[in-house]
């Protein structure tokens, strides 16, 4: 163990002196550091600090801009946002850029083109473009061949390119949230262009098309958030979303809609899943399809070593009548399943049948946890749930059983 | 490299190096701790003497970087744990004292807490005025009023609200 040594407290007044001389030096490059972490709108008002302040927000690595922070007053004096961009950047001198963040409202197309060229110009590695406009902003294709960039996050975004050049060979972190794809392949195209990509985010699918493709040998972190908007003009019967991701060590699913079906190819690298499903109410005519797909789904997750699984509880025995053991032990379960957690159980039949199943058949698993649903079961019920399921038959003996 | 205790007990006893502040104090840390400095990494793979000597860090910074090391060096912790320690580590602390720090881990290379004390600035510098700000980072005004009204005219658009803006 490390001892400190007893520190004695130095004169006061000496010390004063010595910060002073000291933090008068503080240098340029600490300085920028320190600016990089605020609104562009607040380093660039340090300006008024001193001279040898006034420059020095055209060093910070990052830009970030957001129409919500220039207010009334701005208008009053004549300055678009568009202004404000288009004059930071002209006097911007970083060669380099690590971030560019723009979140606005109302800037035209061709203006927002003319931001996001003149970061691409200063090799940005990070760009996040939050567009809330209706009707959805058009991606600017410079993005697309940017070779420099490593993370991109687009919200609220249409047009995804189905053809034409795509060329993003440093990407390694895509977030899509929000996008509108128009037509089947539109993802497909522009994972082709990235040949690194390690991590994808797709939040909320907005999609004229019937079937959705993720593709990518790279890839080894995907976070599948869907609820599918099918209020709107985009409503639609159902989708699938077919994923081809050998290298894939961790998948989220997340969704909310009855009318997604996963499809899934070799997931052998696959070590932990977080899977989160709530159909509200399963149409009977979809149910059947649905349930095969979730096993087939299932069963693919054979070298998981954590696996998270929520499910639905508002139609918890719609869903879960349809719970059957499938006719061979999963792998994971036998080999590698060492966690497993249950949320909402709403001790159904169903659901007492599912951890019985796999409490017999997990040969390594250490731990199981249950989160009891917190609506409508009592203290009396939750014991006597606890009672039935300790007395399971255990494939693995060191299997702790944690109920909440 | 760091022995670990499972080798037995001859090596089981880690190595240790010294670091002397600038007024004169020093403190006994283990190396697995103070490698997570990159200076003092380099320091340690040049030289076999084990005492440092910092001549432009204070015993108090040097306490704090010195607990925060060993915080993180250490196995026992989970990821979780560390990054709620940095929190903790940064808030509450004086503005005044996140600017040693901010220069010291910058000197001695420790990047992460290096970021998270400069975002710590950056927080306590929003909504705050100008005669705070130039108090805080020392800095003499030294524009002429007409150099300064011409600036606030240029760039109207950044002092528009309450931030930043004069008493």
């Amino acid at each position: 163990m490390e001892k400190t040594k007893q520190y004695r407290l130095s004169d006061g007044k000496q010390k004063n002196m010595q910060s002073i001389d000291r933090l008068s030096a503080l240098p340029d490059d600490i300085l920028c550091h320190i600016l990089s972490f605020l609104p562009t709108k607040l380093s660039v008002a340090t300006s008024i600090l001193s001279r040898r302040w006034k420059f020095l927000w055209a060093h910070v690595p990052n830009l970030d801009f957001d129409s919500e922070n220039h207010g009334r007053e701005s208008k009053i004096d004549e300055w678009s946002f568009f202004d404000i961009v288009y004059r930071v950047m002209s006097l911007y001198k970083v060669e380099n850029m690590d971030t560019f963040s723009l979140c606005f409202v109302g800037m035209s197309q061709s203006q927002l083109a003319t931001c996001i060229y003149a970061a691409v110009k200063r090799n940005v590695k990070n760009i996040s473009l939050i567009a809330p406009n209706f009707p959805p902003v058009r991606l600017p294709c410079c993005i697309l061949t940017c070779k420099t960039l490593v993370d991109l996050t687009l919200y609220y975004i249409r047009d995804m390119p189905m053809i034409g050049n795509i060329s993003l060979p440093a990407l390694k972190r895509l977030c899509l949230d929000s996008v509108f794809y128009d037509i089947d392949g539109s993802l497909l195209h522009l994972l082709s262009g990235c040949p690194v990509l390690e991590e994808l985010i797709v939040k909320r699918i907005y999609a004229n098309a019937a079937c959705f493709y993720i593709s990518s040998p790279t890839l080894n972190k995907l976070m599948l958030s869907s609820y599918f908007d099918n209020t709107g003009k985009f409503e639609r019967e159902a989708y699938t979303v077919k994923i081809d991701t050998p290298a894939l060590s961790y998948l989220h699913v997340y969704s909310r809609t009855r009318y997604e079906y996963v499809s899934v190819g070799s997931l052998t690298s696959l070590i932990e899943a977080d899977v989160d499903l709530e159909y509200v109410s399963p149409p009977i005519e979809t149910d059947d399809l649905l349930s095969r797909s979730m096993l087939e789904f299932v069963g693919r997750l054979c070298n998981v070593k954590c696996l998270k699984l929520s499910i639905g509880w508002m139609e918890v025995d719609e869903y879960l009548k349809y719970w059957m053991e499938p006719k061979q032990v999963p792998t994971c379960l036998l080999l590698h399943l060492g966690t497993v957690r249950i949320d909402q159980f709403g001790c159904t039949d169903q659901e007492f049948d599912m951890v019985r199943y796999i409490l017999r058949n997990a040969k390594v698993l250490k731990r199981m946890e249950i989160y009891i649903e917190s609506h409508g079961i009592d203290l009396e019920e939750k014991f006597a749930a606890l009672k039935i399921i300790s007395l399971f038959q255990r494939g693995s003996e060191a299997c702790e059983l944690a109920f909440h | 490299m760091v022995t670990t205790d499972e080798k037995g007990p001859l090596t089981a006893k880690k190595k240790s190096v010294i670091i002397r502040s600038c007024d004169g104090d020093e403190f006994l840390v283990s190396e697995s701790a103070a490698v997570l400095s990159t200076s003092l990494k380099k320091i340690l793979e040049e030289k076999e003497d084990r005492l440092i000597h910092l001549s432009d860090i204070d015993n108090k910074t040097l306490a704090m970087v010195i607990a925060y090391l060993s915080t993180h060096a250490d196995d026992g912790l989970s990821d979780d744990l560390k990054r709620s320690f940095d929190q903790e580590f940064v808030s509450g602390k004086e503005f005044d004292v996140l600017k040693y720090l901010v220069l010291a881990t910058d000197t001695l290379q420790v990047t992460c807490l290096c970021y998270t004390v400069a975002k710590k600035m950056a927080d306590i510098m929003k909504n705050k005025l100008v005669e705070w700000v130039r108090r805080e980072f020392d800095i003499q005004n030294d524009y002429t009023p007409e150099a300064e009204a011409e600036i606030r005219r240029l760039d109207a658009w950044a002092w528009d609200d309450r931030q930043l803006e004069d008493d």
